[in-house]
């Protein structure tokens, strides 16, 4: 199996899962043959992939070419962590006014071409799967190669962290401190990490399944939180411009 | 097992409560109520101080917080439940392995000797559901419950306090424990009332240094106090004919307007003592394959979902799901009500959602 791995607008920590699997990585490593992976290897080569793990967001026109040449090359495309899956943190500037942010902030010093949006991978090229997360959780890469290899379809949760949350045996942090949290509408597959700490969960990986909107913005007027204070939470999310999130703010 | 109760009295002091507690703990695991981060939950305790004595819960719909109070077992069913232990949000129930070539399969039974210490009466009604569920209503009686369930100890403990989601008396399971115990406290003015309830809770109490016989007054107070917390609990609505009642109520314009204010966070049934639902996953790599029991919820969006397509997409189909099983259902199953009246689902939904109001609205609304 002939794998590739790259990366577009983000901060690589994502592919550093790889890494995270440690002896496993390298017995991996024998069994899939690695063509293509700048952070692992200094020896690359460009040639069809069966597997494309993609990590990161189309930002750049540079970027788009890319992600299609690598979509005309690969079987299956896998789409891993927030900003290639919804954009990431660097699309909560698709809600602010782009020419503002880059003369602000930048001051026109950038010598390539930059998009006003920064967009998820699958609002350019077809995404066989997603890997979520800010960053991925090594167990759903681990789940994921293992069931490509044995030929099932690899099944990642797509139900809220409450769920997970409750597993952990943790009290819920809205009845019990009156804390937002964005379990009930975020996607769950980090082991409910915040909430097992005391603290309101920020979405990073996303919408969960056709999440109820009215009902957590009730949720949160319950807790004194506006809905405009809401919506900057979810657009800070990192996944704040996912498909399905996009919609609703 | 626990036998039926109603067995000889004995009157003891706090102290005398401290020495049970060693006597259990040099035995079993005690898995028992403690206060943590502002909520008072069961988990496995190392000693007597840990129990939450003098704190009370104050419940609401979608609110909890911990206030002090006089007196010991002044709180009520924790915040989890005692399915956590017996049915484990997470095990490893079968190991594959690939050796030269050759498979072979490996079953562990989780091998732990619990002593529940402080059960209230709701939730020795949840365990007898649970053993319908897994062990005497099932034709196929789950190992993995009953290597578990076969050990337990239990103490049980009467309320003689309630919360405001508390509705054990419209399900008809407390306040007063009436079986399914080693051996019972009652809270008394100054001093507690030990009831056996078993053979072994019998001898233990026996082996119990500086306990008195209990007089008549004891049991007439733990009357009192038990007549006191009932009446002050409010019938929250009829059970008899309620059944047949639901069945006349499937239609969706009874549950959309639940439908809209529920979040499908799992979080009531997680919180549920019988809610017993589970997944089974499967965590493979080449030559080792772990399969996985965790809990599931029907408010998952992969619970009803066969060959890719979800049977139930809407919330409110969800909803009617858990609330007929637990209310309609379960009767035709397992000849009880799934539902204890412990409250923990109303307390602890985030959306505020009363199941007892939704009960109220959609059977005699």
């Amino acid at each position: 199996m002939k794998v590739g791995v790259f990366k577009f607008s983000s901060c690589d920590g994502c592919q550093l899962a790889f890494f995270e699997l440690e002896e496993e990585f390298l017995s991996l490593a024998e069994v899939l043959s690695i063509e293509y992976f700048l952070e692992a290897s200094s020896e690359n080569r460009w040639t069809d992939f069966d597997l494309a793990f993609v990590e990161g967001s189309i930002s750049t026109p540079e970027e788009e070419d890319r992600i299609r040449k690598i979509r005309e090359n690969s079987k299956i495309l896998i789409a891993i962590g927030a900003c290639a899956v919804s954009g990431g943190i660097q699309s909560a500037r698709n809600y602010e006014d782009f020419q503002e942010i880059f003369t602000g902030i930048y001051r026109g010093r950038v010598s390539f071409e930059i998009k006003p949006h920064s967009r998820p991978i699958s609002d350019f090229v077809k995404v066989d799967l997603e890997i979520r997360g800010c960053p991925i959780n090594r167990e759903h890469l681990r789940n994921t190669i293992y069931s490509l290899l044995i030929g099932l379809r690899p099944e990642l949760p797509a139900y809220p962290l409450c769920l997970e949350c409750k597993r952990k045996g943790n009290a819920c942090v809205v009845v019990s401190k009156g804390q937002l949290c964005l379990g009930p509408i975020t996607c769950t597959g980090c082991g409910a990490l915040c909430p097992s700490f005391g603290r309101g969960c920020y979405g990073c990986f996303g919408p969960s399944e056709k999440p109820n909107y009215e009902a957590f913005y009730e949720m949160a007027r319950r807790l004194g939180i506006e809905e405009k204070e809401l919506k900057v939470a979810l657009r800070l999310s990192f996944n704040g411009y996912n498909p399905a999130l996009r919609e609703v703010l | 097992m626990e036998g039926k109760g109603k067995g000889k009295g004995y009157a003891v002091s706090h102290e005398g409560l401290r020495k049970l507690f060693d006597l259990l703990s040099s035995e079993y695991e005690l898995v028992g109520p403690a206060l943590k981060e502002g909520v008072i939950s069961y988990k496995v305790l190392r000693s007597f101080e840990e129990l939450p004595f003098g704190c009370k819960s104050m419940e609401l719909a979608g609110y909890y917080a911990v206030e002090k109070a006089d007196g010991y077992f002044t709180y009520v069913r924790p915040s989890n439940s005692l399915k956590t232990f017996l049915h484990p949000p997470e095990l490893t129930i079968m190991r594959v392995k690939r050796e030269n070539g050759k498979l072979s399969f490996e079953y562990e039974y989780p091998d732990k000797k619990y002593c529940f210490f402080d059960v209230r009466a709701c939730d020795l009604s949840a365990l007898k559901v649970l053993d319908m569920v897994f062990l005497h209503k099932n034709k196929n009686p789950d190992p993995y419950y009953a290597s578990l369930r076969e050990k337990v100890f239990i103490v049980a403990v009467n309320c003689t306090n309630h919360t405001n989601t508390c509705f054990c008396t419209t399900m008809g399971t407390g306040p007063e424990v009436k079986e399914g115990y080693d051996f019972l406290i009652t809270e008394l003015d100054g001093r507690f009332l030990l009831e056996e309830g078993s053979e072994r809770g019998r001898r233990l109490l026996e082996s119990l240094e500086n306990k008195e016989e209990a007089r008549q007054e004891d049991y007439e107070e733990k009357e009192r106090r038990l007549k006191k917390v009932e009446s002050s609990m409010k019938r929250a609505f009829e059970t008899e004919g309620l059944k047949e009642r639901l069945y006349g109520r499937m239609e969706e314009s009874f549950w959309e307007p639940v439908g809209k204010r529920c979040l499908a966070c799992t979080a009531c049934t997680q919180s549920c003592p019988t809610c017993f639902c589970f997944d089974l996953l499967e965590r493979a790599s080449l030559d080792v394959s772990e399969r996985v029991r965790v809990w599931d919820s029907c408010f998952s969006p992969s619970f009803a979902t066969l060959h890719r397509f979800n049977l139930r997409q809407s919330v409110h189909s969800r909803y009617r799901q858990w609330l007929m099983h637990k209310f309609a259902y379960w009767l035709d199953q397992f000849g009880t009500f799934g539902c204890v009246g412990c409250g923990r689902c109303i307390s602890w939904c985030p959306a505020g959602i009363d199941l007892r109001e939704e009960v109220k609205r959609v059977a005699y609304g």
